[in-house]
This record gives C-alpha cells, sequence and structure tokens, in this order.
C-alpha cells in the first residue's frame, strides 16, 4: 500500500468520524402527539444527524374512534353526524361526500335548490379550510400568528353563516340524503353577499403581504419537493397534487351537485414544493368565490330535501362516490345488505393517504423543513385515524 | 447651569438649587457628597452604586410590565385582535395578573435533569440582564457606570448570557431542550462577530469606546450614526434580534419546531424569570440601539429642555415597536439560512464598513478635512455603499430554488393526469400568477 | 364525467398477460389472490386501461371469505374500475401487497391489516397503525362483537371506587407515551393486564 493510499483511507476515516461519527449517533426526537405544530395528535418520529431528517416515521392511531365499525350499527341517516367528525375542519364536504354515496345506494334524485345549496356550503367550507390551512402553513414557517389572524377572521364570517343556517359552526350535520336539512334563513344571502364583496380586498392584502415575502420562499420554495409521477403514484389528491402540476379535480373530472353548471378553473403549480401548494390553495379560494358568485345569481327555488324514508333500506349492492374535499379526494365505500345500516363504511382519507409520500419529501431537509413540510400537507388528524 | 425652560427654573428654586429636574444623577450626587462629609469614603460609593442599582430596577420593573401590555396589545392590532382587555382598565393590569399566576403555579422539574444546574439558570440569567444597565447612559452624566471602555462591557457581559441558556438546554434533559440551547450557542457565536464589527465602526469613528462618548460625539458632530453608518445600523439591529431570539431569528425557541427551546421544561415563575430577562434585554437592546446609533438622550438641542432620559426611553421605545413589527409580520429563517446570512452577507458587509469608518476617519484626522462638509458627503457615500450591498447580497445569495419564478397556471379544459400536466405546463400563455424568481 | 372501465375488457388485458388472473361477475372483475400485483400492475401499465392512480383500497368482511376492493382510477382517460379479490383463508388471510405497484397502498393496506387482519405479503413495513401491537383481534371483522379475553375497553370503573380501576397499575411503568424524554419504546406501546407498558 502506498503512502498516499495511506493518507487517503486515513481522510477517509477522519471524513467518516466526523459525518456518521465515532461514539455519535443520530438523534430521535418525537414530534407530537403534543407538540404545536402537529395540528392534533399526531405523532411524527424523526431520526435526526444533528438537524438534518435521516428518517421520519409516523405514529398515528391517538384519535381512532372506530368510526367504520360504529357506523355498521346505525341506519344511513343516523351516520351522517360521524362524517362530521372525521374531517372538522370540512365537516360539509364530509356530510356531502356521505350523503352522494348513500343516494347512489338509494337512487334518490336529489333537487335542484338542494344540489346548489350543497355546492355553496361545499365552498364556503373549502374557503374557511383553505384559510385554516394556510394560516396554519404560515404559522409552521414561523409566522408569530399574523397572517394565521387574518385568515380566521375570513373563517369566522364563514362559521357565522353555518350557524345561522343550521345552528352549528364545526360539525355541521347539515346534508341529509336526498338533499339538506334546512332552507337557507333569510339572513344568509345578504351575509353572504357582503362576504363575497370583502373576500378580494382581504385576499389582496395577504397577497401582499405573502407572496412576495422573501423568508418564507426561502422556507417553502424547493422544499418538500415531489414529482408528479411520484404523486400519482402515492395516491395524493387535492392541492398536494395539483401543486405538482397535475390538474385532477373531481369538481371537473368527475362532477357533482351540478359542478359542471358552474364557471371555474382548476389552478395547478408546477414545482410540486411547499410554496406550490399554498400558492394552489390562495388560488382555489378566489375559484371558490366565483363559484359562490354563480351560486348566488342562479339559486332555484323548490324544495331542498327530497322524500327518502328515515330508515331507508336500499337494495343490496355498493357504492363509491366521491368528492373534491379541501384536502383532496374524499371517498366514501358503502355496503348495503339490504339492511337499514350499512354493511361496511369505509371513508377514503385524503388526509391520510396524503401523507404516503411524507418520508420521501422529509428525508435529506431539516428538522425544520419538516415541519413546514408537514404543515404544507395540512392533515386533520380526526381524518387520519377516524 | 443656565436654565432655558422656565417651569424648571421655577420647580428647580422651589425645591432648592441643587436639584435639577432633567438630570436624576444630581439628586445621587448629592446624597453620596452628604455621606462623604460625615462617613467614609467606601461607604459613600457602595450607597452610590446600591442606589444606582434600585434607580435602574425601579425603572425597570415598572417598565417591563408595561412593555408586556404594549408587546401583546399591538401584536394583537397587527393580527385584528383586540388583545387584553380584561383585567384593569383597558386590561393593564393583565401581566400583573400573568406575574401572579406564574408565582402560584407549580414549578416542576423533570426527574432525570440535573437539578442543581436546572435551578441555577433562572436566577443566573438575572445577572448579565441587569450588570447591561449599569453602563447605559440616560443622560451626560447619569450612567451607574461610565466605563471608559464601555462597549466592550456590552459585549462582554452579553456574551455570558448563552451560557447560562445552554444551561438551561443542557440540564433539562430534553431534547428539544437541547436542541434549543445548541441552536442558541451557534447562533450567539455566530452573531457577536457583526455585532462587535457593527460597533467597532462606531468606536473607529469616533475615536471612543465610552457609550457617552460615542453619544456625546453625535452632539459634537450633530449627526446620528445612523445616517453615517446605516449597514452598520441595519447589522447590529438584526444581530440583536437573532441574539434575542425574536422572529425571523427565533430558531433557539422555534414554537412550531421545538417547541419552547431551551425553556421548555421550566414551569411557573422559572419560566416568568426566563420571559422577563428576555422582555428587560429587547428594552435594553431597544435602548442601545438608540444610544449607538439614533444620538441616545440627544436630540439636536431639545435635550435642553426635556429631561434627556425621556428622550431616550422615546428612542428605545420605537425601536422596540419596530422589534415588535418585525416579530409580528416575518416567518422565522431556518438555522443554516440564519448563520448563512450572518457568516455571508453581515460579516462581510459589516467587515467593509469598518475599513470605510478607518478611511474616513483618517481622512477627517490626517488631513484635517471639515467635518461640516465631509460629514454630509460621507454620509452619501455610506448610504449608497449600503444601498449597493443589499442590492448585491440579494443578486448574488438566492438559492437555485428562488430563481425561479413559482407560476400558477390554470388547468382549463386540460384535466387529467401526466398528460394533462405536461400541456398545461407547456402552454405558452401568461401564468395566472407568478412571484418570486430574479 | 368519470365513467367505469368495462370490466371485461379489464380482464382481457390481464388475461393476455397471465391466463386465468382475472374474472368477470355481475359485472365486477375479479382477481385470482396469488395473480393480484402482477394483473394491477398489468392494468397500470397498460395504455388502454391506464389506471395508474390507486383510489381506495379497502376490505369487507363477506363473512365466509374476505373481500379487498381496489379502486383503481385513470386520471387522463378519467375512468375508474372497480376490482376485487377474494381471499378465503379466515384464519390466516394474506394477500400480496401491491406496495411495489402502486406507492399509495402503503398505508391504505397497513389500516386493511390493523383492522381486518388481512397480511399482504411484500408490504415493507407490515405493522398495526391505529390499534397498538397486541390488541386482542381485528374489529372491522363481523365476529368481532366484543374484546376477547374479557378485555374491557377502558377502566372498569372510577380510580377512586376501587383499588383495581387504578390506571396505570402500581408497580407498571407510568410512561406518557408522548414525552420526549422518556426512552424510546421500540415497538408501540401496548395494554397488558399490568397497564400500559412499552414492548
Amino acid at each position: 500500500m502506498t503512502t498516499a493510499d495511506d493518507t487517503r483511507l486515513a481522510m477517509q476515516g477522519t471524513i467518516e468520524a466526523l459525518t456518521t461519527g465515532d461514539g455519535s449517533e443520530p438523534v430521535v426526537v418525537n414530534l407530537g402527539p403534543q407538540h404545536p405544530s402537529t395540528h392534533g395528535v399526531f405523532r411524527l418520529k424523526v431520526t435526526l444527524d444533528g438537524e438534518i431528517v435521516q428518517d421520519a416515521e409516523m405514529r398515528i392511531g391517538y384519535l381512532h374512534r372506530s368510526m367504520e365499525k360504529l357506523a355498521e350499527e346505525r341506519t344511513y341517516t343516523q351516520n351522517i353526524p360521524f362524517t362530521d367528525r372525521i374531517d372538522y375542519l370540512a365537516a360539509m364536504s364530509n356530510n356531502l361526500a356521505y350523503c352522494l354515496a348513500a343516494e347512489e345506494l338509494l337512487g334518490v334524485e336529489v333537487p335542484p335548490r338542494a344540489n346548489a345549496i350543497r355546492v355553496m356550503f361545499a365552498e364556503l367550507q373549502r374557503v374557511a379550510s383553505h384559510a385554516m390551512a394556510n394560516g396554519t402553513f404560515i404559522n409552521d414557517c414561523g409566522a408569530w400568528h399574523t397572517p394565521l389572524f387574518h385568515m380566521f377572521r375570513d373563517r369566522e364570517r364563514v362559521l357565522d353563516m353555518f350557524e345561522m343556517t343550521c345552528g352549528a359552526r364545526l360539525t355541521t350535520n347539515y346534508m341529509r340524503i336526498g338533499g339538506v336539512a334546512f332552507d337557507l334563513p333569510d339572513e344568509l344571502l345578504p351575509t353572504l353577499e357582503q362576504f363575497l364583496a370583502d373576500m378580494p380586498e382581504n385576499i389582496a392584502n395577504y397577497e401582499a403581504l405573502l407572496l412576495e415575502n422573501e423568508i418564507l420562499h426561502a422556507r417553502a420554495r424547493g422544499i418538500g419537493v415531489i414529482s408528479p409521477e411520484m404523486a400519482i403514484n402515492s395516491s395524493l389528491s387535492g392541492p398536494v397534487l395539483r401543486a405538482t402540476g397535475v390538474p385532477w379535480d373531481l369538481r371537473k373530472a368527475n362532477p357533482y351537485c351540478g359542478y359542471e353548471d358552474y364557471e371555474f378553473d382548476v389552478p395547478v403549480g408546477e414545482q410540486g414544493d411547499c410554496f406550490d401548494r399554498f400558492l394552489v390553495r390562495m388560488a382555489e379560494v378566489k375559484e371558490s368565490l366565483r363559484i359562490l358568485r354563480q351560486v348566488v345569481d342562479n339559486l332555484p327555488d323548490g324544495p331542498w330535501l327530497a322524500d327518502v324514508p328515515l330508515h331507508a333500506r336500499p337494495e343490496p349492492g355498493e357504492s363509491y362516490a366521491r368528492v373534491e374535499s379541501p384536502r383532496g379526494e374524499l371517498g366514501f365505500y358503502l355496503v348495503s345488505d339490504g339492511g337499514p345500516a350499512p354493511y361496511r363504511f369505509h371513508c377514503r382519507p385524503p388526509s391520510l393517504i396524503n401523507l404516503s409520500a411524507l418520508k420521501e419529501m422529509s428525508i435529506g431537509g431539516t428538522l425544520a423543513d419538516a415541519i413546514v413540510t408537514l404543515g404544507s400537507i395540512d392533515i386533520v388528524v380526526g381524518e387520519i385515524d377516524r | 447651569m443656565t436654565d432655558p425652560a422656565g417651569l424648571v427654573s421655577v420647580l428647580g428654586s422651589t425645591l432648592g438649587a441643587w436639584y435639577d429636574f432633567r438630570d436624576l444623577n444630581n439628586l445621587q450626587r448629592l446624597i453620596t457628597e452628604w455621606i462623604a462629609d460625615w462617613g467614609p469614603d467606601w461607604l459613600a460609593s457602595i450607597i452610590a452604586g446600591v442606589l444606582g442599582t434600585l434607580g435602574i430596577l425601579g425603572v425597570i420593573g415598572p417598565t417591563l410590565l408595561i412593555l408586556i401590555w404594549v408587546e401583546r396589545k399591538v401584536i394583537a392590532r397587527f393580527q385584528q385582535r383586540y388583545g387584553p382587555n380584561r383585567v384593569g382598565p383597558k386590561g393593564l393590569l393583565q401581566p400583573v395578573a400573568d406575574a401572579v399566576k406564574l408565582i402560584l403555579k407549580e414549578q416542576l422539574a423533570p426527574r432525570a435533569a440535573d437539578k442543581l444546574i436546572f435551578f441555577l439558570p433562572p436566577v443566573l440569567i438575572f445577572v448579565p440582564g441587569v450588570l447591561i444597565w449599569g453602563v447605559l447612559p440616560f443622560g451626560p452624566r447619569m450612567s451607574v457606570a461610565d466605563l471608559n471602555v464601555g462597549v466592550l462591557f456590552l459585549l462582554a457581559v452579553s456574551g455570558t448570557t448563552v451560557l447560562v441558556i445552554f444551561m438551561a438546554g443542557w440540564s433539562s434533559n430534553n431534547k428539544y431542550a437541547l436542541f434549543g440551547a445548541m441552536r442558541a450557542v451557534a447562533m450567539s457565536i455566530s452573531y457577536e462577530v457583526p455585532m462587535v464589527l457593527a460597533l467597532l465602526t462606531l468606536v473607529v469613528f469616533s475615536g471612543t469606546m465610552s457609550i457617552n462618548g460615542i453619544v456625546q460625539w453625535q452632539q459634537q458632530e450633530d449627526v446620528i450614526f445612523i445616517l453615517l453608518f446605516p449597514l452598520s445600523a441595519i447589522a447590529f439591529f438584526f444581530a440583536a434580534s437573532a441574539e434575542l431570539n425574536r422572529t425571523p431569528a427565533d430558531i433557539s425557541e422555534a414554537e412550531s419546531e421545538i417547541v419552547a427551546g431551551y425553556h421548555t421544561e421550566y414551569s411557573g415563575m422559572r419560566f416568568g424569570l426566563f420571559y422577563a430577562v428576555e422582555l428587560g434585554n429587547t428594552l435594553v437592546v431597544s435602548a442601545f440601539i438608540a444610544t449607538f446609533f439614533l444620538g441616545g438622550w440627544w436630540l439636536w438641542g431639545l435635550d435642553q429642555w426635556v429631561p434627556s432620559w425621556i428622550i431616550l426611553l422615546v428612542k428605545t421605545g420605537a425601536v422596540y415597536f419596530l422589534l415588535i413589527w418585525t416579530r409580528g409580520t416575518l416567518p422565522r429563517l431556518r438555522v443554516d439560512q440564519l448563520m448563512g446570512f450572518c457568516w455571508k452577507a453581515l460579516v462581510p458587509a459589516t467587515l467593509l464598513f469598518v475599513v470605510v469608518a478607518f478611511v474616513e476617519r483618517t481622512l477627517l484626522i490626517s488631513e484635517g478635512w471639515d467635518t461640516t462638509v465631509a460629514l454630509p458627503v460621507m454620509a452619501v457615500i455610506n448610504i449608497a455603499l449600503t444601498l449597493g450591498a443589499i442590492v448585491l447580497f440579494a443578486r448574488v445569495s438566492r438559492p437555485a430554488p428562488l430563481r425561479r419564478p413559482a407560476r400558477i397556471r390554470m388547468a382549463g379544459a386540460q384535466i387529467g393526469g401526466l398528460r394533462a400536466a405536461r400541456q398545461v405546463a407547456s402552454r405558452t400563455e401568461e401564468p395566472q400568477l407568478q412571484v418570486g424568481g430574479d | 364525467m368519470t365513467s367505469q372501465y368495462d370490466a371485461t375488457a379489464a380482464m382481457e388485458i390481464v388475461n393476455a398477460d397471465a391466463p386465468g388472473a382475472a374474472c368477470v361477475e355481475d359485472g365486477v372483475l375479479y382477481l385470482e389472490p396469488s395473480e393480484v400485483a402482477g394483473a394491477v400492475q398489468t392494468l397500470r401499465d397498460s395504455e388502454e386501461s391506464d389506471l395508474v392512480f390507486l383510489s381506495n383500497l379497502t376490505a369487507v368482511d363477506r363473512e365466509l371469505h374476505f373481500e379487498v376492493v381496489y379502486h383503481l382510477q385513470s386520471l387522463d382517460r378519467n375512468h375508474l374500475l372497480q376490482v376485487k379479490a377474494r381471499v378465503t383463508d379466515r384464519e390466516d388471510p394474506a394477500l400480496p401487497s401491491l406496495t411495489g405497484v402502486y406507492h399509495g397502498a402503503h398505508l391504505q393496506e397497513r389500516e386493511v391489516y390493523d383492522l381486518f387482519g388481512i397480511r399482504f405479503e411484500g408490504h415493507p413495513d407490515l405493522r398495526r397503525m391505529f390499534l397498538w401491537d397486541g390488541f386482542p383481534g381485528y374489529p372491522l371483522r363481523k365476529d368481532f362483537l366484543q374484546m376477547p379475553g374479557q378485555v374491557r375497553a377502558g377502566l372498569p370503573g372510577f380510580p377512586h371506587e376501587s383499588e383495581e380501576n387504578a390506571w396505570p397499575v402500581p408497580g407498571s411503568v407510568p410512561q406518557r407515551p408522548q414525552h420526549p424524554n422518556d426512552p424510546q419504546p421500540e415497538g408501540d406501546l401496548v395494554v397488558s393486564e399490568e397497564g400500559e407498558e412499552s414492548s
């Protein structure tokens, strides 16, 4: 062995000792279940080499309430409140997806006014949910709650409208099989008009505050990148998928509740990083407002609930209905054996499945990047665990 | 001393000729002189020191309570909230209620903590926090210790805080705390350098290391240092906010990452002490920024009319508001970005300005240039240099992902998978939204 | 509008590659359990079917057998295909894993394993997801009426009523699972009769 080889090996040894370390070992840190940035009881176990994430593993189940088993004991109508509690930040979307699945099973025709109301509340829910998602995302980037509180102001107004209509703000239990539970109250439409009039200015304010913020760019650009191929293969959906550039939106691809009658566009990103997810959500809020404008202008009259027996017994069969919830593709798979309760009740939770690629997105970045990535995926733990 | 303020002279004649409202130091001097008349010299110095300390603590304590309220109210206004408004008039007693709550709370210590080292930091952290106030000049003769190496003292004392923080983080036996402490140490060591360099420009230019001397230099030359060395001021402001763990540099307490950093395990009043010292340090740093760069107790002759310490407090408040403002607006930088910013941007830039200061000082002294003409010219040159440095840094330092703009396109009729994605991406029309990029 | 992909066409695509791997019953494509991964990969890679997106993966307990249901979606062609596979062995149900075909099957297969007890062979990280290792039984099976072994969920009563109700039992390790100070358990937390401890 030559001297040069000796030197090289010695150098290599030193470098190894410095990087992987003799006697040093990676640190395992639990982020969660109670942690300011996990948005609920979610535990991310990261293995760190210094600040660099070597491995990220999620431990979930802290909020598991066995909804799917419970739902097998209750009638189709009684199951609607469960769906609120699956994704409590988008209760209306969950109500809607479940009711669509049940209606498909029962063969119920929904009156046009009910469809318009459903679209209205699904889009309001999207505005509220994206406000929450973007606000907490900026918080995860380290802002001191300022954008969050500004966006919460909009969300509050949406929740006020929910309360006005169905008496509940979060777990709305508003949709019914065959329509919606109540007609719109008289004061809703003026409130909504005012909301639609105020929102453009608010959004302009957020954009002025956030879009060109260099620190936000530095924190979110090129972080948590995922390619479109990998995103599709990982079954990602919603803004996480669209941020990679894949224009897949069930409201366009498989219109339900008459979405085909409304004019709106599907924003897609380019890089598939955290910042694109944030931008896609910002753009989607604007599109939601466009849809809301059209719904308000073309609200049909008529009944808001089809005549469906409370203890409906569908024919044996199965149905799989999906909606574009704020978090992505939300599906309900129902199997009926002819009884009054579903034989099988399964929810396809976008929050859980969007986490499929979390490990791939986080490894190699820093701890702070993993937090930002998790925030940009926008999870709701109630939906992950069910 | 001639007294231009009529009211003050009336008051002065009423209370006795020795009493000048504008300079509280007179009061203390009188007391010490009176003691020196009958007592030994050492007693007078001790009593003078105790009086000064009590005076400072008496000012800081209530000011801190008010500042907590101010900060919460201001942040609340940024966030479209009301802020505290329940306890006392306008919520003014909220900090008192908080303090009472913290004192009554149980103080927990992790079983596996290193007990002695765990108990010490909340106490020890007070020492530099209070010592720093000693060299702050509230007026021409109003500082507890007008050291001729005041700048050195300031840097030395403020540098010890990090040791206490590391003790707290290490002894907690908590990974979040350890991470916070490690980050605090790394950041503190890094940001000391631009801080020292920023102050070095002033020391070089004014030719004194006495803090009061620096203020008096500004008074003599009728100029404040932020006009002469804006980049040093910016660097000092950023370095100080990093040392203070305030956003955008609060990585050692980054809430969304490591919960509360080094004081995660401290509860009750122990946490309260950390919090109080942090606020106190924020105040004292604002005061020093005001002193070094905004002229301290001097304000173009107004200090003849208004008590000098009130001028300093107003300037301090302005800087403090700026600190609250940045905190309320900006997200947090990542650890490596923060370090990179320090070593790649602040250190070279401040170093450049040290050289500039040397050159300009040499021109002033050896060439004997007229300061009334030379200083404005130098100010203009330095401001131009500062802007140039900032623009250059913004151009050069951007990492690759930021060089491309982020674009949002509308899918239009193309709905689908990869094929549709390619079609959307290959469209030539203007994207719906385009932000960032060079 | 998303159309339903014709099951017969899908069967032809699959059987061209692996004869006998697929059959159609009542308009639903059923796959031979051993051939699931290969057949789904064929459907994914085929130009015609283009089922690149695993929309949903779940199971149904049909009492005599398990039915694993896959919803496969083509994004560009915008059609959906429902695929089923029957698992007849109730004692040790097993099926090839789809993780090699769809990365998105990872979590969904773990969920099915957790709640139905169907093993997915070839899954790189098949552990219980919502429930802890050692949880008795698989809740979504139809024969899971109550927890076996008289283990009841929750406490038998309020702790102050009786010593027996104290939790965790004195002498066991009163670890909070979430505290960063605690030693990191290798596996998940299990509830034994002594209370909570790490495996």
